[in-house]
């Protein structure tokens, strides 16, 4: 069997520890998941505990997509529709694979599900962030071209803590008051950051072309580094959780269970009684 | 330990290659048999240091057991050109890729160290040994100013069985590490080169400069090929007893093996090779040898410029059709023909902005964004791995192609089939610009794959060496492909151009994938080759 990952993640990692106690044979491609190479990372630890490994290029995956049985990656966050908020490169992955009708297996523990909700001409999104090392208290990731009119923290505890993010993009409002000319169902700009572009260019080379304020009509240079990518549920042949193996049609449900019903639509409120 | 070698003769540049030539002849013949006995014992006491450097030994005494039949590459570079040494050596290393990559090992653990010393010692001339050839990225030290020894037992390459045994022990090997200009961190890259096939100044050098990644891109390739062919076209002399059709078939044979150990050959250049044999063969016998030298220099002045030259210009010409003011366009890696797309469009007025995606390990779209913003294009530049988050904004994506296979299979680096791809989800139409001899009539091509050691190491950020010391792991490989196949569903349209050798004009074809193979068909053999 030849498995195929992207980036490095925790979960599955010790998913492929796993199968190697159970004696199960087979080998990895690891992508290394430019710009910040985890998957060296990855693949470093898989070596010294044994495993086959090859490390390729992110973008050789389309390459070696053929000759892969399955693609397990870890999720950054789910989605209620079933999509999944991963590292970026991980769209390009699963586009292939669908392609090559290859499984794509998302492995995610249940303290990473997110809720999206509409409601009459607005749309309320709501997220929760639940990154165990991370505190994303006091950091507001908010993506550089929307506003978030109203946020709030809720849901401390020991192992995470979640900030709720609240985004109210009315229709009724032009474009040009929220900065936001985007459609807003597009999370991988909504739910995104942006790294420092450091990451992919080397400023010392670059200082000549990176001059903004030097004259009209200098040439801009833009560098995107986004974090993470979408992947569309449709995209996603299963979920496997703590609970179990899912359809990505399920996830609401265990979003339900999850969260309380109170949760689930989220009023505005004003600012002061937070 | 220090074996001087029999003949060496050091000139400058301009007059080397001429002067060896006028020797070459002469002592050809007197050189031959020792060098072929230099040959034999050269390679036997490269397996004898192989085996000796596989134990990890120092660089200087694995160098030094060469004896004098080490020889090095020295580029030089514009810091250093008062420290130019006019040394030219070759290094071969036998055996497989255990002994040579615990060599390179040692090697690359060698610092500047030995290189000071290779450039004291090699400023005596006296020929003999050693040190690593420092490269440093980006640069190339033009020809004039290189200046080179001219030892060259010249062997004359004729005995095919013995390149065979030399193939087998001798092996190309590279390992790269490329040096900064400015910081002149210790990475030393050395350059192993087969014996074999060295013959001519130019040959050579393009050979190297394949091997070093200073010639990039298919079509510099190909026109720098057969500029050091028509060079050695133009030095060539029928030997005795020899018809010039078979002998220049063959030598061109041998050039051809050992730009092929240098870098695999790109599909284009295969072709070009093709050209230049049917051109020989078919040259009438009753041509004296001056103007058959002089009917095919000039048939390959023609095929690069009708062929390349020209047909980039037809083929920007059209593409810029395509453009429309506030486009977005996506390009990827570093494509010389949609470079000069943009770069042309953006002269005729249009405005458009430009992304760049780029991808690891070669990195080769920041050399293409540097060119366009200097040129005033506004540009985004990012990785391969966030086009799904850019493509949204895009309007068109352009890519160049390597080849263009019979069912409309795009072969092209690696990554732009992701691309093209993630494009073709979020309906966008991709076009690819590709000139007409890099067409080929096969459906599918075995995959190459490069320098592993490149995907290890991340150029410029040194903090990122999770894998140092794992290399070696029997677990662990490291793939580096080069090129992939792009399907022809994800691509639009392939923008072409079609050379008439026959007509006075150039025509130009827009075409769907689908119809590449009756192109190849109709057309190919006819008025491609004629």
């Amino acid at each position: 069997e030849v498995i195929l990952t992207l980036g490095s993640s925790r979960t599955v990692l010790e998913f492929l520890c796993a199968a190697k106690e159970k004696k199960r044979s087979f080998r990895v491609f690891v992508a290394e998941g430019a710009p910040r190479y985890q998957g060296h990372l990855l693949a470093k630890e898989l070596v010294t505990r044994g495993l086959q490994t090859t490390l390729i290029t992110d973008s050789a995956v389309f390459a070696m997509i053929s000759r892969v049985n399955m693609v397990i990656v870890g999720a950054h966050a789910v989605m209620a529709n079933g999509g999944v908020i991963a590292p970026v490169g991980l769209n390009m992955v699963a586009l292939a694979a669908q392609k090559h009708a290859v499984p794509f297996v998302v492995l995610a523990g249940s303290h990473k599900n997110i809720l999206i909700k509409n409601r009459e001409g607005r749309t309320w999104v709501c997220a929760a962030y639940a990154t165990q090392t991370q505190s994303l208290e006091g950091q507001t990731p908010i993506p550089m071209s929307l506003y978030a009119s109203d946020m709030s923290v809720r849901h401390r505890s020991d192992h995470y803590e979640a900030v709720l993010l609240l985004l109210h993009i009315n229709n009724s409002f032009a474009s040009q008051d929220l900065l936001c000319p985007l459609y807003p169902h597009h999370p991988e700009v909504l739910l995104n950051e942006l790294r420092s572009p450091s990451e992919l260019l080397d400023f010392g080379e670059f200082s000549d072309c990176l001059d903004f304020g030097s004259g009209i009509g200098a040439p801009l240079l833009h560098v995107v580094n986004p974090t993470f990518d979408y992947v569309p549920p449709k995209l996603v042949s299963l979920f496997i959780t703590d609970t179990g193996g899912h359809n990505p049609s399920y996830m609401y449900r265990l979003i339900a269970d999850y969260y309380s019903a109170d949760d689930l639509v989220l009023e505005r409120r004003s600012t002061s009684g937070n | 330990v220090y074996k001087l070698k029999g003949k060496l003769i050091a000139e400058k540049a301009g007059g080397a290659s001429v002067e060896v030539q006028n020797d070459r002849p002469v002592s050809a013949k007197t050189l031959k048999e020792k060098t072929s006995k230099a040959e034999r014992r050269a390679l036997q006491e490269a397996q004898r240091a192989a085996k000796a450097a596989a134990k990890g030994l120092n660089i200087m005494s694995v160098l030094l057991t060469y004896g004098y039949s080490v020889y090095l590459v020295y580029f030089t570079f514009e810091q250093i050109l008062n420290n130019f040494v006019p040394v030219d050596h070759y290094v071969f290393l036998a055996e497989g890729t255990k002994a040579s990559s615990a060599a390179s090992k040692v090697v690359t653990s060698a610092n500047t160290k030995p290189s000071k010393a290779a450039k004291s010692s090699s400023q005596k001339n006296d020929g003999s040994q050693v040190a690593a050839s420092e490269k440093k990225g980006g640069d190339r030290a033009p020809e004039k100013d290189r200046k080179k020894d001219a030892p060259h037992p010249r062997m004359q390459y004729d005995d095919k069985s013995r390149v065979e045994k030399a193939k087998k022990r001798a092996v190309v090997k590279q390992t790269e590490a490329r040096n900064r200009l400015i910081h002149m961190i210790g990475s030393i890259s050395v350059v192993f080169i087969s014996i074999s096939a060295f013959f001519d100044q130019c040959v050579k050098e393009v050979g190297l400069q394949y091997l070093s990644g200073d010639i990039r891109g298919g079509n510099a390739r190909c026109v720098a090929m057969f500029q050091a062919f028509k060079e050695a076209i133009k030095d060539y002399s029928t030997p005795p007893e020899k018809t010039l059709i078979r002998d220049l078939t063959a030598r061109i044979s041998s050039y051809v093996s050992f730009l092929i150990e240098c870098r695999p050959l790109s599909i284009s250049m295969g072709n070009a090779i093709k050209f230049l044999k049917n051109r020989i063969a078919k040259l009438p016998l009753a041509l004296s040898e001056s103007e058959a030298k002089s009917t095919l220099m000039l048939d390959i002045d023609r095929f690069i410029n009708e062929k390349i030259i020209l047909s980039e210009k037809v083929i920007v010409k059209h593409a810029v059709t395509k453009i429309r003011d506030g486009d977005v366009l996506l390009t990827y890696g570093a494509s010389s023909v949609v470079e000069m797309i943009l770069l042309h469009a953006h002269e005729l007025g249009k405005h458009f902005h430009v992304v760049v995606v780029d991808s690891r390990p070669k990195l080769e779209g920041q050399l293409l964004l540097r060119r366009l913003v200097r040129k005033g294009l506004s540009c985004t530049y990012t990785h391969v791995n966030a086009v799904s988050c850019i493509m949204q904004d895009v309007t068109r994506v352009f890519l160049g192609a390597s080849s263009v296979l019979s069912n409309g299979t795009v072969y092209s680096r690696v990554g732009t089939a992701c691309v093209a791809m993630v494009a073709h989800a979020f309906r966008v139409p991709v076009l690819v610009c590709c000139e007409a001899y890099k067409f080929h009539e096969r459906v599918s091509v075995p995959s190459a794959a490069g320098n592993p050691d490149a995907i290890s190491k991340v150029q410029g950020r040194e903090e990122i060496n999770y894998l140092d010391g794992l290399v070696n792991q029997e677990n662990l490989q490291l793939l580096n492909l080069i090129y992939d196949a792009t399907p022809s569903e994800y691509v639009s349209l392939i923008i072409t151009d079609y050379g008439m050798v026959s007509y006075d004009f150039i025509m130009l074809i827009l075409i769907p994938p689908t119809s590449v193979p009756v192109i190849v068909r109709e057309y190919r053999r006819d008025h491609l080759w004629s």
